[in-house]
């Protein structure tokens, strides 16, 4: 690697913030393309025939679905648990750079992400909470019991492509990875990373607190748009996180022949399927064992990682 | 003053497990809940998510009949059950799939397919790190609960063995064994639930109701009195 630090200018043009609109569709093609997936996935285990077009017709299903509402539910916060999801997933993404252009060039773009995933704590618990429903409560407890196992490996795993590329700048931690990817000498931190997307998706084997055993979880009493948003926004979640992994571990826009804006595309695809697929094959981690995981065996070996990183780091400057 | 918004009253504190003060809130589960035995309504005291006090009872204890076909199939459903609640959606869907095949009739194909299915729930270690140690019952214990021999172990040990019987349930059903297949009583008296959950999380205690493979349930004296009282 020829320089480990460039101090010159950002790699990376911002772009002006209308283009915001075009980040937006993208990531609705993403969490649809999610979605057509899963229910090709869903149909092919033996649920039903409809396969790629389920998510549509799920979709025409709950628009006109009437919407139901509670006994003394606490609506505002319900509501902006519920819609909130999607709302941070389209903040993750405008700091994702689409080959050199981005949305916004931010120092603390790798903070900035971290910010927005602490923030689906708070949107699931409030979508558990508003309902006043005992098994949305539940569903909200479980969902913060999974945060204690998850989020501090998810942050420690972020850590690691920041020291490498000292700099906490998204675009800066992309060009760093000129010729080696991170996700090869820091395959810990890109697993506890996946790890992480699938556990603030509430997705896959961290979907206990939307579990069937109490009839929906937090969503138990979501209906109609308010529900669709909801799924829309798990999937858009999950698109967001496979997004900022390109530019992380797997060398954003580098590749061969393709031009960089359409390579960052191409891996977020490969990823998210990834993603989707996994959840088909793993059993849920129920939320108490899955905390002594998280602790004794996830956080120590990222952290563990993380110092290989900077010692490296440091050998290297 | 009693507070009660909505009409709903205000929950109750009661002592926890570590002492302090909780909430506690009153639930009732069932009598119709996905992956759950039909007709069981359990009245349980909740603080956060733990049982911490339960009273089962049984809607329309009618006793159902069950033949040599469709005692398997009750097996395998109790199978698609369980799985389904452990999360694992591909192999309930699975098993939902095999249990149809077995209750079509002709031979079946259910056999090979459900010796399929057992040897991949075996190969999951993520499956086992979550059922192990799940309310490990013990000779007496089973006994005293009115569980049959197979309830011993933990919730993962019943799993393998509702898969063991499973697979011979429909290889006898094949091979035109109108015997009994199913030699243990499965039958369960609603008195032996409440100990059973009192102490566990919503999601274990659901686990450990579905390992027990129960295929019919019957009111116990508790109720009885009750009714009667």
């Amino acid at each position: 690697m020829a320089d480990p630090m460039p101090m010159t200018d950002s790699p990376i043009t911002t772009v002006a913030p209308g283009w915001a609109i075009a980040a937006l569709a993208m990531l609705g093609v993403l969490a649809v393309a999610a979605a057509m997936l899963d229910g090709a996935l869903a149909a092919r285990a033996g649920g039903g025939a409809s396969g790629v077009t389920r998510p549509f017709g799920e979709a025409a299903r709950l628009m006109r679905q009437r919407r139901r509402t509670t006994v003394e539910a606490d609506r505002l916060l319900w509501r902006m648990g519920g819609a909130g999801l999607l709302v941070v997933a389209a903040l993750m993404v405008t700091v994702v750079p689409l080959g050199e252009w981005t949305i916004f060039d931010l120092d603390v773009g790798v903070m900035w992400f971290n910010a927005m995933d602490v923030m689906v704590w708070a949107l699931v618990w409030l979508t558990g909470w508003g309902a006043n429903s005992a098994h949305s409560l539940v569903g909200g407890y479980r969902f913060l019991a999974h945060g204690l196992g998850y989020e501090l490996p998810l942050m420690f795993a972020l850590v690691a492509p920041a020291i490498a590329a000292e700099s906490l700048n998204v675009g800066k931690v992309a060009a760093a990875q000129d010729g080696l990817w991170f996700v090869v000498w820091m395959p810990v931190a890109f697993v506890v990373y996946l790890l992480g997307v699938a556990a603030f998706s509430v997705w896959g084997p961290f979907a206990p607190a939307l579990g069937a055993d109490i009839a929906g979880g937090a969503r138990a009493e979501l209906s109609g748009v308010d529900r669709l948003v909801f799924e829309a926004g798990r999937y858009a979640l999950l698109a967001a996180g496979a997004a900022f992994a390109v530019p992380m571990f797997l060398g954003g826009g580098a590749g061969p022949l393709l031009p960089d804006w359409a390579w960052v595309p191409v891996k977020t695809v490969a990823l998210l399927a990834v993603l989707v697929w996994l959840r088909r094959r793993l059993p849920a981690f129920r939320p108490d064992k899955f905390m002594e995981v998280g602790w004794m065996l996830l956080l120590p070996a990222v952290l563990l990682q993380d110092l290989v990183v900077a010692v490296i780091a440091v050998w290297r400057s | 003053m009693e507070m009660s918004p909505g009409g709903i009253p205000l929950a109750e504190g009661g002592e926890d497990r570590d002492g302090l003060e909780m909430d506690v809130l009153q639930v009732r589960f069932g009598p119709v809940l996905p992956h759950w035995p039909a007709g069981l309504v359990l009245r349980c005291s909740l603080q956060g998510d733990v049982i911490v006090e339960a009273q089962a009872e049984l809607v329309d204890g009618a006793a159902r009949q069950e033949d040599d076909v469709i005692g398997p199939a009750r097996g395998i459903d109790n199978i698609a059950s369980l799985l389904a609640l452990t999360g694992w959606d591909d192999a309930a869907a699975e098993a939902r799939r095999i249990r149809d095949t077995a209750l079509e009739p002709g031979d079946g194909a259910a056999g090979s397919d459900l010796e399929r299915l057992r040897r991949r729930v075996r190969r999951s270690w993520t499956l086992r790190w979550s059922l192990r140690g799940v309310r490990r019952l013990s000779d007496e214990g089973a006994h005293a609960r009115g569980l049959p021999a197979d309830a011993v172990g933990d919730t993962y040990d019943r799993l393998i063995g509702m898969l063991d019987r499973a697979v011979a349930g429909v290889a006898a059903t094949a091979a035109g064994d109108t015997g009994r297949t199913n030699v243990a009583d499965r039958t369960l008296s609603t008195d032996h639930l409440a100990p059973l959950v009192t102490g566990l999380d919503l999601a274990t205690a659901r686990l450990v109701l579905a390992s027990l493979d129960v295929h019919e349930l019957v009111a116990g004296q508790a109720e009885h009195e009750v009714s009667h009282g």
